[in-house]
């Protein structure tokens, strides 16, 4: 019965005691030692060198973006929640998110008072007015009467009371004034916050005007009297 | 015949004496591919496997845990942004009709009244009124010739100058431009 394991076996011991003692055997062994490493170089080495260079640049860049995420935490562990609920109140009734008719009364019934012009007759238009596509206005038209004096502290009352309103066009004759303004609204936008990205604090400027806005809420907030001057205003609603 | 008493051919050993050395520098060669081979591979092994980066994933997924705690301030935050940014740009654009009128008011000489105004945009029309050519005169010198602040008023036109002979009023019509 054949002894033979495998295939070819006996030739190859054949082969190897034929020729272990000669040169050749040696010569085989190097070529295919070298060969071998070779093949290792190219297919494991160099792709595992890779691997590692591109893990370090991962490393990296996931360095980078720890820093960052730490430093927003950090950042808005720091932030006042108070005053950023105050200041996020204040923008949005300077800007609010939709119509919100409430304010707009009250604005011009204080402006109305305090300037001590009385508001005849108004008309809100609400088909006109798209600043762009997620901004809006609600044009007014009012017709006041007073003199120019009061018309103009009105204007100037109106100016400084929220929600911010645009004056579009004033007309006056006789006493009685038509002026069109309008009051913009925009909704709120879809915030998709980015980890990676830094949080920024508000500028100096943006603060100074959150500021200034507060300070009309103020102002809109205080109790209203009449000034001495003017007797005869009447209020929006009487 | 050979005669020399060395029976191995003596080109024969040359032969065998340099087949040696070519054997013992690819010998040379292997042991150094070897060498690098396993260098390498124990240096990789080691950078691979001292790799912080299982590390700082896990520091990185407790950063956005502690940021998904600030959420909602972080939206609230970026909300005023975009609120202060719209605002900005509607004050910039915003133009203030009161001062306007201020700075016409105050060009008025003491005896000339406004009858009606008239502002659109930067368009403004009015009519003045007064018992003194004089005065108008002045003041419309006044609006034609800028003082220090400037030229405030462009396209001046006059529309008309009317005489009310009853009540001795004159008035007179403009429209102009505000700077």
């Amino acid at each position: 019965m054949s002894k033979n394991v495998f295939f070819g076996q006996n030739d190859l011991r054949f082969w190897y005691f034929r020729y272990k003692e000669s040169n050749y055997y040696s010569w085989s062994i190097l070529i295919a030692t070298i060969v071998a490493c070779a093949i290792i170089i190219f297919v494991v080495i160099i792709p595992q060198a890779e691997n590692y260079f591109s893990i370090r640049s991962e490393v990296v860049a996931l360095r980078s973006k720890i820093n960052v995420m730490n430093e927003n935490v950090n950042f808005m562990n720091n932030v006042d929640r108070s005053v950023l609920n105050s200041q996020l109140e204040t923008a949005t009734k300077a800007l609010p998110a939709e119509q919100d008719f409430l304010l707009i009364i009250n604005a011009l019934n204080d402006s109305a008072i305090s300037s001590g012009i009385t508001l005849d007759d108004f008309d809100f238009n609400l088909d006109k007015g798209a600043v762009t596509k997620s901004q809006s206005s609600i044009n007014i038209v009012i017709i006041t009467n007073g003199s120019i004096d009061r018309v103009r502290q009105f204007l100037k009352e109106i100016s400084q009371k929220l929600p911010i309103s645009e004056i579009s066009s004033i007309e006056n004759s006789s006493n009685s004034t038509i002026i069109n303004l309008g009051f913009d609204y925009k909704s709120l936008p879809k915030i998709v916050f980015n980890e990676e990205k830094p949080i920024t604090s508000l500028t100096g400027l943006d603060q100074a005007l959150i500021n200034k806005l507060s300070s009309w809420q103020t102002t809109n907030n205080q109790p209203v009297t009449t000034p001495s001057g003017s007797s005869s205003a009447v209020p929006l609603f009487e | 015949m050979n005669n020399n008493i060395n029976l191995l051919d003596f080109k024969s050993k040359i032969n065998t004496t340099r087949s040696d050395t070519k054997q013992r520098n690819l010998r040379i060669i292997a042991i150094s591919l070897l060498f690098i081979v396993s260098v390498f591979s124990a240096i990789i092994l080691i950078l691979v496997a001292l790799s912080p980066l299982p590390q700082l994933k896990k520091q990185q997924k407790i950063a956005s845990f502690n940021l998904s705690l600030a959420q909602a301030d972080i939206i609230k935050l970026a909300l005023v942004k975009d609120r202060v940014s719209s605002i900005k740009l509607i004050l910039d654009k915003r133009r203030y009709y009161d001062r306007t009128l201020e700075t016409l008011q105050s060009k008025l000489p003491s005896g000339v009244v406004i009858e009606n105004i008239s502002i659109k945009q930067n368009n403004m029309s009015f009519t003045l009124s007064s018992n003194s050519l004089l005065l108008l005169d002045n003041f419309l010198n006044t609006i034609t010739n800028p003082d220090e602040s400037g030229k405030e008023y462009s396209n001046i036109v006059l529309n008309k100058l009317g005489n009310k002979e009853s009540e001795n009023n004159f008035s007179l019509d403009i429209s102009m431009k505000t700077l």
